[in-house]
């Protein structure tokens, strides 16, 4: 999953904002969102959504895909290596990764490898700042990432296969069928990718000779309408990862991780006069082997966790002012690792939210929820979110929440060292959030104050024993904002996106910035359309961060731009794209984690056929 | 702090935290000095995975300190990832870094670099050297209980020339005449022997102690002691710490001194004119070597981290770090009358001191 993005065509940065988008209730015979709680979260948060049109024709990293498009601060382990998202100065097991609906993040360390999901899958990505544990569970104290494949009943036939070459013997190949008329839905995919990622470490005569990569996914999407109020869907992922570490400029290894993941969810939604309801029943299944020494493959330390997850949301309408939603989460887990030992989880949550519209540009939300589990106590939280729509393109929003974070298997149960005593980590947060639509040109704009209490913390006690307690208290706080704007001429395109995050993260403790929390990130993208051909050039600034708790060291700021340009030679129904791109086009040499190096510059040409 | 709690202890925390640290811009003001002898080197392990190793050098009567002299007088080469052990051997000083797999060779006193050995080696550990031969100890792979080695290092070369196969987690190392006994830490796991190599036809024997015997030392009458810490909170069953003393005329063991609960896990020993010094709970006991029984009264309360006690003129050093947030000290005791001379601040990760 190489930092080799293609991008393409008319449809590159159509990355639109989803501001002022009405609350688009869950109908039938229109597109039907996969996540039927988000609906309950659209402007009262930041949001980014990603597009299907740029989705498609994506054969880069997740990991670049979201550093890019949104505010997130991703840091990765070398290439393709494991990534973790940090949003607002939140950590990543504060990220909650939601698929189709269902919050997906590890069970054993509680957060999600964003080199570790397939891509493919997916034909929205929805990126929503701030709080959400009251609808999404765990982890959903920073943001939450929302990854669907969104179902549309009408009667389309479009087939895609793609073909991509990248520095460092990169390699791609997919193929996307959908197919749908009035009642059916179904959509298939497969997608291959391997690398060598033998780049040099720029400055170094140092070569990352074990950084090979090699993964496949492949799955289904499909929906059958019954009569005129119901609709059942099913949900198929399956997602092989086999990497070998990376090695750092000081430490030569033969380690090795190989990750598998499944995913299965069926759903029934139906949709009465004044109700609606949804239900849900997923399985996922995670196993993941470390390998220390490649060459002897029979040693290997692993774990696996398979949940049983399901959900059930009514919503009524009383009238066009005033809606009540409740619902009902349950999850049996169960893992079992030479680490962790084998363990069960139980949990059960209800929900109770209430939306209320008094005046036509006021409405406000109240929402709580309360989980019962057999590992550890769970608080009580909620959120309570006012807007008001001033102007015709700017609307004004308030929101508060009380979040949660469980502790993990790792946490719990690491043989030996793990805390049962541990409590979840519990953060309240306040959000002043401003919308502006005009047109084309988009801007939101947030400030946040967020404070963390219990977060768990592994540190060493007086016989260099290292523990997880709940030890730390953070206080974040900034600005964060994201703009869209686009200008048209006859038949020339300029598209100008970017975003822009601020953010001071404190242990209260020490009075320091936390490691690796960049003050400022920006990001932009610049692409010029004009018929069937397009340019564009991104670009990226990380801020230093620091790498200890004294903030005497750190890896320094650095800037880093790519750029490409496609051509659509299209004929009929049947499309030929063609691009190219080049990733670290000054060939800047920086880490995002310490001791290990970036690529240089290296470039990526894809074919993309497609049939619609 | 030991490696196998790192692994253990640390993975986990980077599984859920990903947390790291760094060595650039650390508080390094390069005083060319010349030459070091007449000080003390302390090896900093840094952080492991942040290939943030270094050696400080500091002046005897702790008026100067130099942070990073590996990297100043080598072409700004840091020194590697997770500084284990310096072995002295003529004018040469033989750097051991643990993750990095290598062994760098320096002048003693300038600190230019001579040789890096970086082939043949797994996870090594310690040195000593006997009769014109280096020998390292290696832990081999994490997940193999039956790779663990001595290393044989040809000095004309400096590359291995041979290996001898030991049982799991060779840890210290130490010659006297012919002979070299080795502790068995454990490596990432725990283990209860010491090994007794005749370097004359390689052979080893061994010799069941208490469990997880770490730090060894020679008395008067050249009886070795050995430091057991006993099992871990987290190994089942816990044990307690022992000292044992074993007779190296025949290698028998002579005395078995239990301590008293199963929580108590002694950390480091040094020895110094007739007496054993040893770490345990935040407190340092001193031991007369004719003693059978552990001494009631600590001499100094003083919090360190597990690098060692080293005793030279009436000052005993230890080292404390703390590898979150950076901080890492020289502590310096006055022996006469117990007092704190100093601390002074190093970079990440302090652990071992030698005096040059």
């Amino acid at each position: 999953m190489i930092e080799k993005i293609t991008s393409f065509v008319l449809t590159l940065f159509t990355c639109t904002l989803m501001y002022a988008q009405q609350d688009s209730i869950v109908t039938l015979g229109t597109v039907t969102l996969s996540d039927v709680r988000l609906k309950n979260t659209l402007n009262k948060s930041l949001i980014v959504k990603i597009s299907d049109s740029l989705l498609q024709n994506y054969h880069g990293s997740f990991t670049n895909l979201l550093r890019q498009q949104s505010t997130i601060y991703l840091k990765e382990n070398g290439l393709g290596m494991v990534s973790s998202p940090s949003f607002r100065g939140t950590n990543a097991s504060q990220t909650a990764v939601i698929w189709n609906g269902i919050n997906i993040n590890s069970q054993t360390t509680g957060q999600t490898d964003f080199n570790n999901v397939g891509l493919g899958g997916f034909n929205n990505i929805t990126v929503k700042s701030g709080g959400g544990s009251s609808f999404y569970g765990s982890g959903a104290i920073g943001g939450s990432i929302h990854l669907q494949h969104n179902i549309s009943f009408k009667k389309q036939q479009t087939f895609n296969l793609s073909s991509v070459i990248g520095s460092y013997n990169n390699y791609i190949q997919s193929g996307n069928l959908t197919i749908a008329n009035k009642k059916s839905y179904f959509n298939g995919y497969i997608k291959h990718q391997a690398a060598d990622n033998d780049y040099p470490f720029l400055g170094t005569d140092i070569i990352n000779d074990n950084g090979q990569i090699e993964n496949f996914s492949v799955g289904f999407n499909t929906a059958h309408k019954i009569g005129k109020r119901d609709i059942l869907k099913a949900y198929y992922s399956y997602f092989t990862n086999n990497r070998n570490s990376a090695r750092t400029i000081s430490v030569p290894t033969k380690s090795r991780l190989e990750d598998k993941n499944r995913r299965f969810m069926l759903a029934w939604n139906r949709k009465a006069t004044k109700t609606t309801y949804n239900i849900r029943i997923a399985n996922l299944e995670e196993e993941f082997k470390y390998f220390e020494n490649r060459f002897k493959k029979h040693l290997f330390s692993g774990s696996e966790v398979s949940s049983i997850i399901a959900n059930a949301d009514v919503d009524y309408q009383f009238s066009n002012r005033l809606s009540i939603k409740a619902a009902v989460d349950a999850n049996l887990i169960e893992g079992e690792g030479d680490n962790i030992g084998k363990n069960t989880r139980k949990n059960i949550a209800g929900v109770l939210s209430f939306t209320h519209k008094p005046l036509k540009k006021l409405s406000y939300t109240v929402t709580g929820r309360k989980e019962a589990t057999n590992s550890y106590k769970v608080p009580l939280i909620g959120s309570l979110d006012v807007n008001y729509k001033l102007l015709k393109w700017y609307t004004v929003g308030v929101n508060g929440s009380k979040n949660f974070r469980a502790p993990t298997y790792n946490d719990l149960y690491w043989k030996g060292l793990g805390n049962s005593n541990l409590l979840p980590e519990t953060s309240h947060q306040a959000n002043f959030n401003h919308f502006f639509n005009y047109k084309k040109n988009s801007l939101q704009l947030a400030v946040f104050y967020i404070d963390t209490q219990d977060m768990i913390k592994w540190t060493p006690n007086s016989s260099g024993v290292w523990r997880p307690g709940n030890v730390a208290n953070v206080k974040n706080y900034g600005l964060e904002t994201t703009f869209n704007t686009q200008i048209s001429y006859k038949k020339h395109q300029i598209h100008f996106s970017g975003n822009y995050v601020y953010v001071k993260a404190v242990d209260q403790e020490t009075d320091k910035q936390l490691i690796y929390v960049p003050i400022h990130k920006v990001s932009g993208t610049v692409s010029y359309n004009y018929k069937k051909l397009t340019v564009f050039y991104e670009n990226i600034f990380t801020d230093t961060v620091f790498t200890n708790g004294n903030n005497t060291n750190s890896l320094f700021a650095y800037s880093v731009s790519n750029a490409g340009l496609s051509y659509n030679l299209s004929y009929n129904k049947s499309n030929f794209i063609i691009s190219g791109r080049v990733n670290n086009l000054l060939n800047k040499k920086y880490e995002n984690v310490i001791s290990r190096p970036m690529p240089n510059t290296n470039f990526l040409i894809s074919i993309n056929y497609k049939y619609n | 702090m030991n490696t196998k709690k790192i692994i253990l202890g640390l993975f986990a925390a980077i599984l859920t935290f990903t947390s790291c640290s760094d060595d650039e811009g650390v508080n390094f003001q390069p005083v060319a000095l010349g030459a070091y002898e007449n000080g003390i080197l302390v090896v900093n392990q840094g952080v492991y995975g942040n290939g943030d190793g270094s050696i400080s050098f500091v002046s005897n009567d702790l008026s100067t300190k130099n942070n990073g002299i590996f990297s100043f007088h080598n072409n700004s080469v840091p020194l590697g990832d997770v500084g284990q052990s310096i072995a002295f051997y003529n004018n040469l000083a033989y750097i051991v870094v643990n993750n990095s797999q290598k062994i760098e060779v320096v002048n003693r006193y300038t600190f230019e670099g001579v040789a890096t050995i970086d082939s043949g080696l797994s996870n090594p550990r310690y040195m000593t050297f006997v009769n014109g031969k280096g020998y390292v100890t290696n832990w081999g792979d994490a997940s193999n209980n039956a790779d663990d080695f001595i290393a044989i290092i040809n000095l004309s070369d400096n590359t291995v020339s041979s290996t001898i196969a030991v049982g799991e987690g060779p840890e210290h190392i130490i010659a006297l005449n012919n002979s070299l006994y080795i502790s068995h830490k454990g490596g990432w796991s725990q283990n209860n022997i010491i090994s007794n190599i005749d370097t004359t036809d390689n052979s080893v024997t061994t010799i069941t102690v208490g469990d997880v015997p770490d730090e060894m030392v020679l008395d008067s009458a050249n009886n070795l002691w050995v430091l057991c810490e006993g099992r871990p909170s987290y190994a089942t069953p816990e044990t307690g710490g022992k000292l044992v003393k074993i007779n190296t005329a025949d290698n028998t063991i002579a005395t078995t001194i239990d301590f008293a609960a199963a929580t108590d896990h002694p950390k480091i020993m040094t020895y110094n004119l007739g007496s054993l010094y040893y770490y345990i709970n935040d407190t340092i006991y001193k031991m007369d070597e004719a003693d059978s029984t552990l001494p009631t009264t600590a001499i100094i309360t003083q919090a360190l981290t597990e690098g060692d006690l080293a005793i030279k003129e009436d000052r005993l050093y230890g080292t404390r770090a703390d590898y979150l947030t950076g901080d890492s000290e020289l502590i310096v005791y006055d022996l006469s009358d117990n007092s704190l001379i100093n601390t002074l601040e190093l970079n990440t990760g302090a652990y071992h001191t030698y005096f040059n």
